[in-house]
């Protein structure tokens, strides 16, 4: 989930980088906003649903206490991947992986927040690797 | 020399991630430059956005600037409960380097801060050495160029706000890759009321009852109902009546119609 939202940062660079040139006609620059406001932010209903799953059902989050923690989880998000894509340029490399992401937050100083994710990027990676062994097994029934 | 001793101090080096760390040094000395050069840009912007937060109703503005406000007194008393009697005084002491955009540092101070849980002595020494490197980085903003301590002559006033030494140079990156962004796509930190206009049109054509809320099928037959009930009847008096009542409802309702669309988004 975690590395799912970090790449669909990372992609946001491009993104400006090819809207930067279409901003010279007036009339798509109303459709560069509306995909700007989507792109800056997370949806903001998954942010909400994420903030109830941690209240009591009975609780209601305010749409400013939403929309604050909107930005605050979208600021975290490019302010972590702009290190790590810095680092990515340093190796010349384009792709940012987990371990970039791991250890930027090391270097910014969230080293807890590395150690728990470091853990949950095993297990993901571990429950890849048992769907890739499914499919695999499943094509070797298909074949006889 | 004293450029790469304060480099050292930013980034102490660690055993897993000394070359790590020596990518970042030279790229943090690449990127030096730069960021000098465009520090004057930025200051204009920020010391126009700075009264903003505190002339507006805290209840009315939605906007940014006030959130960093409120994040800008817990951070400070934070800051002032965590000194001790003896780093007060440089607190106080430092505080002529303030730093306009220093504003934008709390919010990761805050968040800096809420890992380490503080009953533990190790720690609290921990955060010791983090704060003299913080006193030490202050140091650092003095060493700017003539030009940027008149623009900070007015900012004086106000105190500074301490962050983690690591995220010193990213915060600064952001800020200006935010800066970017602004110009180029014209993009502006207000909200739109809605995201789709369709769906904001259809909002608007739907009846609504007491305070906003849309009416359901079931109410809508009523009305429908009451509506033949009064045709029958003779007296046009009261049917002025009703229609006067119900433009006067509909008015307030406009101002809800916005809050009720991004509800549904």
């Amino acid at each position: 989930m975690n590395t799912n939202e970090s790449e669909h940062v990372s992609t946001s660079p491009e993104d400006t980088q090819e809207n930067g040139g279409n901003a010279s006609s007036s009339g798509s620059l109303q459709q560069i906003s509306t995909l700007r406001e989507q792109d800056r932010w997370l949806p903001i209903n998954n942010v909400a649903r994420l903030m109830k799953n941690t209240l009591p059902p009975s609780a209601k989050v305010s749409k400013d206490a939403k929309e604050c923690m909107q930005e605050c989880v979208s600021e975290l998000i490019s302010f972590v991947t702009s290190e790590a894509s810095d680092r990515c340029a340093a190796d010349k490399r384009k792709t940012i992986n987990g371990e970039d992401i791991l250890i930027s937050l090391h270097a910014l100083g969230f080293e807890n927040y590395a150690e728990v994710l470091k853990i949950y990027l095993a297990k993901y990676r571990q429950q890849q690797a048992l769907k890739n062994q499914l499919m695999y097994e499943q094509d070797d029934e298909e074949v006889p | 020399m004293s450029a790469d001793e304060t480099d050292a101090k930013f980034h102490p080096l660690e055993t897993d991630l000394q070359s790590d760390t020596a990518a970042a040094t030279s790229t943090a000395a690449a990127s030096r430059s730069p960021s000098l050069q465009e520090k004057p840009i930025e200051m204009p912007l920020d010391m126009g956005k700075a009264p903003s937060p505190r002339g507006e109703d805290q209840r009315v503005t939605n906007e940014e600037d006030l959130f960093l406000f409120n994040r800008l007194r817990a951070s400070q008393n934070r800051v002032m409960d965590s000194l001790e009697p003896q780093q007060q005084s440089q607190y106080t002491s430092s505080s002529v380097s303030t730093m306009e955009p220093s504003a934008d540092f709390t919010s990761f101070s805050a968040v800096t801060t809420l890992p380490p849980p503080p009953h533990q002595q190790q720690q609290q020494q921990q955060q010791q050495q983090q704060q003299q490197q913080l006193v030490v980085q202050a140091q650092y903003t003095q060493n700017q160029p003539n030009l940027q301590s008149d623009v900070l002559g007015t900012a004086i006033a106000e105190q500074p706000f301490y962050v983690n030494a690591k995220q010193y140079y990213r915060i600064l990156k952001r800020r200006y890759a935010r800066a970017k962004l602004e110009e180029k796509l014209r993009i502006s930190r207000e909200r739109k009321p809605y995201l789709h206009e369709s769906r904001h049109k259809h909002a608007m054509r739907r009846p609504r009852g007491e305070g906003g809320r849309f009416l359901t099928a079931a109410e809508i037959k009523a009305m429908k109902s009451k509506k033949s009930g009064a045709s029958d009847d003779p007296d046009d008096s009261h049917e002025d009546k009703k229609i006067t009542t119900k433009i006067i409802q509909e008015q307030p309702h406009a101002t809800s119609t916005a809050a009720a669309a991004d509800k549904k988004t």
